[in-house]
């Protein structure tokens, strides 16, 4: 028989006790191991590294971080999960803790939670967070709604200590990006906007060229060659109809090789994973009028007299509708599920000939690790327009004032969309530390370490400042594998989405900035909504756009049309130059 | 040294319950009650336009009953319930048959039906995710070997909500399988010895024998379940997040979206409220049913 022994209870809290103990060791050896091996993405940019830039706007020279004491402070920063902008910020905390002694504690949060969380915190001074980076199209909610950090006196400091390099910063990112009502609450991250994107082997084949011309009439509106040592032009610009044809000829078959079927296009469509970017790029063409900002020019949203949204039985947008719909065959069979990621990973493996994206599919596609059409990948503003709906005169009209054609030698309606409006780092009032924070995003943003990461592409960060674009930081962008021809082309487009000014009135950017009011998730939500349901087939685009504008009625009316239209115009100002 | 309380030996019970009852009120009382009377109240966060409610009288009510996508979130909730439920029963029911009999490997067959059910819920979305991929995932590859179309299951409104109901009741079919095999087990022999005395079928087994006996199991069972889908939310957030359009949103994903996507926290306790009355009426039918049979 055997004896049941059973434990005293002085002998279990002994072991009990051991076994705590034992845990704290190895917990505490693995939070230094952790500590230690914060990663510096590159080991040749130190934190006291002098570097000169010198784009466009001739940035001055400039110093990474100048030595400050923040031992002790732990700033506690909330962003999206990474490796996507996450990323980032761990690559680079550890270089700052190192220069200053400061700490900073990385919060992920899924894109789809990070404002409720930001903003629940907030709202309920739970003092959760102290550095935010989301989207500067927060700011009215963030900054104005009095949460954030007015940041005005130290970015447009004179002193080179604290001044972010701020002229070296596009305009439009920073009007867009940290502005809110003649004020700044945020240090740009990142330059948003849409652009197109082209795989060379199907285009630049001149077999399909010449087959593409037979069944169109036409040749294919990308180059013939970009291989040849041009730089400009890099490309011509397309209509929606034209990149339809594109992407119906190189629709399911073989073209790129492999033994597998390919496909046209590649949008993202799904419900819940940013795809209502997708209908501005659309509808701006159709629908907006160069001039303004006023009742009928520039207005891509709401009227900006009455904030009746734009998009109400405007024919423009319908039309645009439409053709977004007819995009949905001309992709993967379940493109309809598409979130931004597979329409990325879609496009560098090779799976589509034309996509539609943020600039991240360009470095994307230099990455070998990433991509198999390195070298393949060329690069195009989002399409544009022959014909416009004229709300004034409730008739299409030409755009006369473009100097783009199309294939008919139709002037070319095309319009840059801020759409996301960029990261941003905006620090919340109730900061352990305000200047310790507003450091750190100065060093995050400081151009020697913010060009280390436009370059990759598993950031999530686009180029946004001059010294981004210049001669000097060409070498960089070579490194990350973009021949020189493909970075100029690359660069070109974007430095044309932010600096094209508007062709009937110059003193006003070309790119439209992004929705930016109190409720824009609840506008946005709206969108997405109908929007996925249109593409889906069940909302006519008749009744998709109907839907949106009662909808969004109903929510101006709920934040007050009074304040919401103040806001609109608000939002519009900042895309006035000088 | 004695301490003495100034407290009736008939009043020192209700002492004790004094921290239990302040625990109650603080987590169960109060959000409920506040949650109420937000519903009465107009909240808007966003913009920082109202940081605190604003009382609106009945304004949310009337907007509630006009809400079209509350309806259609509505019908698509019970829609689930109903599908999910259904399937989990009826395959929980056959299986936990199968596990009451004499089988070979019945120990290690019950541990790997319980496993889809441990998972969590994010897990399982993301696995069906990949599962129901129209271009890549598994499910339509084994449809095209039997010549069968392949179907965009997670976008088009078609079939996106079955979909969801499969994966649904992939993950809790376990549930229905552990309780109802345990009503089994917990029936006498003697019931069936006497049936079988009596020249009964298989058939007339379960039906007089077996379905009786286990009805209150099974009525609590499916209690549990539609109580719980009727909530429904993770799996829908992480696979269609609602999509195509709003036809696999449910009543708490619309909820979620109202309240902390567009912080509209106001209306979204009414919309919450609504789920709240949905769930209530459900399990009543369901309790009072059970009373009226005295299970």
């Amino acid at each position: 028989m055997t004896e049941k022994k059973e434990m005293d209870r002085r002998t279990y809290i002994k072991y009990l006790g051991a076994v705590v103990a034992g845990a704290a060791v190895v917990g505490v050896g693995w939070a230094g191991y952790e500590a230690t091996k914060s990663p510096v993405v590159s080991p040749a940019v130190t934190t006291t590294e002098t570097v000169t830039v010198s784009g466009t706007a001739s940035p001055p020279p400039v110093t990474t971080v100048a030595a400050k004491n923040y031992s002790g402070i732990t700033l506690k920063l909330v962003t999206q999960t990474g490796p996507f902008i996450a990323g980032p910020v761990y690559d680079h905390r550890g270089a700052w803790a190192q220069e200053t002694g400061g700490t900073i504690e990385v919060i992920e949060v899924p894109w789809s939670d990070l404002y409720a969380k930001i903003m629940t915190s907030m709202t309920t001074g739970a003092k959760a967070f102290d550095i935010l980076i989301h989207g500067g199209q927060f700011i009215p909610d963030y900054g104005g709604g009095g949460f954030t950090v007015d940041l005005t006196d130290r970015v447009t400091s004179t002193d080179p200590n604290v001044n972010p390099w701020w002229s070296d910063i596009m305009p439009a990112n920073r009007s867009y990006e940290s502005g809110w009502g003649g004020k700044f609450y945020a240090i740009p991250l990142d330059g948003d906007h849409h652009m197109s994107y082209y795989n060379k082997l199907a285009m630049e084949n001149p077999d399909y060229r010449s087959k593409f011309k037979a069944k169109y009439g036409y040749d294919i509106p990308a180059p013939a060659s970009t291989k040849d040592g041009k730089t400009e032009p890099l490309f011509r610009q397309y209509t929606w109809e034209e990149w339809r044809d594109m992407a119906e000829f190189f629709n399911k078959w073989d073209w790129f090789g492999d033994g597998k079927t390919h496909y046209g296009v590649m949008e993202c469509m799904s419900r819940g994973t940013q795809s209502y970017w997708w209908i501005y790029d659309h509808a701006a063409p159709y629908s907006v009028l160069p001039g303004g900002p006023d009742k009928y020019h520039w207005q891509l949203y709401f009227d900006p007299e009455t904030m009746e949204p734009i998009c109400a039985g405007n024919q423009g947008w319908i039309e645009a509708l439409k053709l977004a719909q007819s995009m949905v065959p001309l992709g993967p069979p379940g493109m309809l599920g598409y979130s931004v990621s597979e329409v990325r990973a879609g496009m560098v493996a090779g799976e589509s000939a034309l996509a539609i994206d943020w600039p991240d599919i360009g470095v994307m596609s230099v990455d070998p690790k990433l991509s198999k059409i390195v070298g393949n990948c060329g690069f195009g503003s989002i399409p544009g327009s022959a014909k416009v709906w004229d709300r004034e005169k409730k008739d299409w009209v030409k755009a006369d004032w473009s100097t783009d054609l199309d294939h008919s030698g139709a002037p070319i309606n095309q319009w840059p969309i801020n759409n996301g409006t960029g990261w941003a780092g905006h620090i919340v009032k109730t900061a352990a530390s305000v200047d310790a924070a507003y450091d750190f995003l100065r060093f995050l943003g400081s151009p020697a370490i913010s060009l280390l990461d436009v370059v990759r592409g598993s950031t999530g960060f686009n180029p946004y400042r001059f010294s981004h674009f210049a001669p000097e930081s060409m070498r960089t962008w070579l490194q990350q594998g973009f021949t020189q021809n493909d970075a100029l082309a690359y660069l070109d487009e974007i430095k044309r989405a932010f600096g094209k000014t508007d062709p009937v009135n110059p003193k006003k950017v070309a790119c439209i900035p992004d929705l930016k009011l109190p409720g824009t998730a609840a506008y946005n939500d709206s969108l997405d909504l109908h929007y996925t349901s249109c593409l889906a087939g069940k909302e006519t685009p008749e009744d998709c756009v109907a839907a949106i504008g009662k909808e969004w009625d109903v929510i101006t009316d709920r934040f007050g049309r009074d304040k919401q239209k103040a806001a609109y115009q608000t939002m519009l100002s900042a895309g006035l130059i000088g | 040294m004695t301490v003495r309380i100034g407290l009736s030996e008939k009043n020192v019970k209700y002492a004790f319950l004094i921290p239990c009852m302040i625990v109650l009120a603080c987590l169960a009382i109060f959000p409920t009650i506040y949650s109420l009377y937000l519903t009465f109240c107009s909240w808007e966060l966003s913009g920082a336009v109202q940081l605190w409610p604003v009382f609106n009288g009945g304004q949310n009510w009337v907007r509630l009953v006009q809400d079209t996508r509350f309806w259609s979130d509505l019908g698509t909730t019970l829609v689930f319930a109903a599908g999910a439920v259904s399937i989990e029963f009826i395959v929980g029911l056959g299986m936990a048959m199968l596990l009451n009999r004499q089988i070979p490997g019945r120990g290690i067959l019950r541990v790997i039906f319980l496993i889809p059910m441990m998972a969590t819920p994010v897990v399982v979305g993301y696995t069906f995710r990949m599962l129901f991929n129209m271009e890549h995932g598994p499910v339509n590859y084994f449809l095209s070997l039997i010549g069968a179309p392949a179907l965009n299951w997670l976008g088009d409104s078609a079939v996106a909500l079955p979909a969801m109901i499969l994966a649904d009741a992939w993950e809790w079919t376990p549930f229905m399988i552990l309780v109802l095999l345990a009503g089994l087990q917990a029936i006498p022999q003697e019931p069936y010895e006497a049936a079988l005395v009596d020249g009964a079928g298989p058939w007339q087994v379960f039906r007089y024998v077996t379905f009786p006996m286990l009805t209150p199991v099974m009525t609590v069972a499916v209690i549990l379940r539609l109580v719980e889908t009727l909530k429904i939310f993770d799996i829908l957030y992480v696979v269609t997040a609602g999509g195509p359009g709003i036809s696999t949103e449910s009543l708490s994903l619309y909820v979620q979206i109202v309240g902390l996507t567009q912080m509209s926290l106001g209306y979204g306790s009414n919309v919450a409220y609504g789920l709240l009355v949905l769930v209530i009426i459900v399990a009543t039918i369901f309790l009072n049913r059970m009373r009226r049979q005295k299970l």
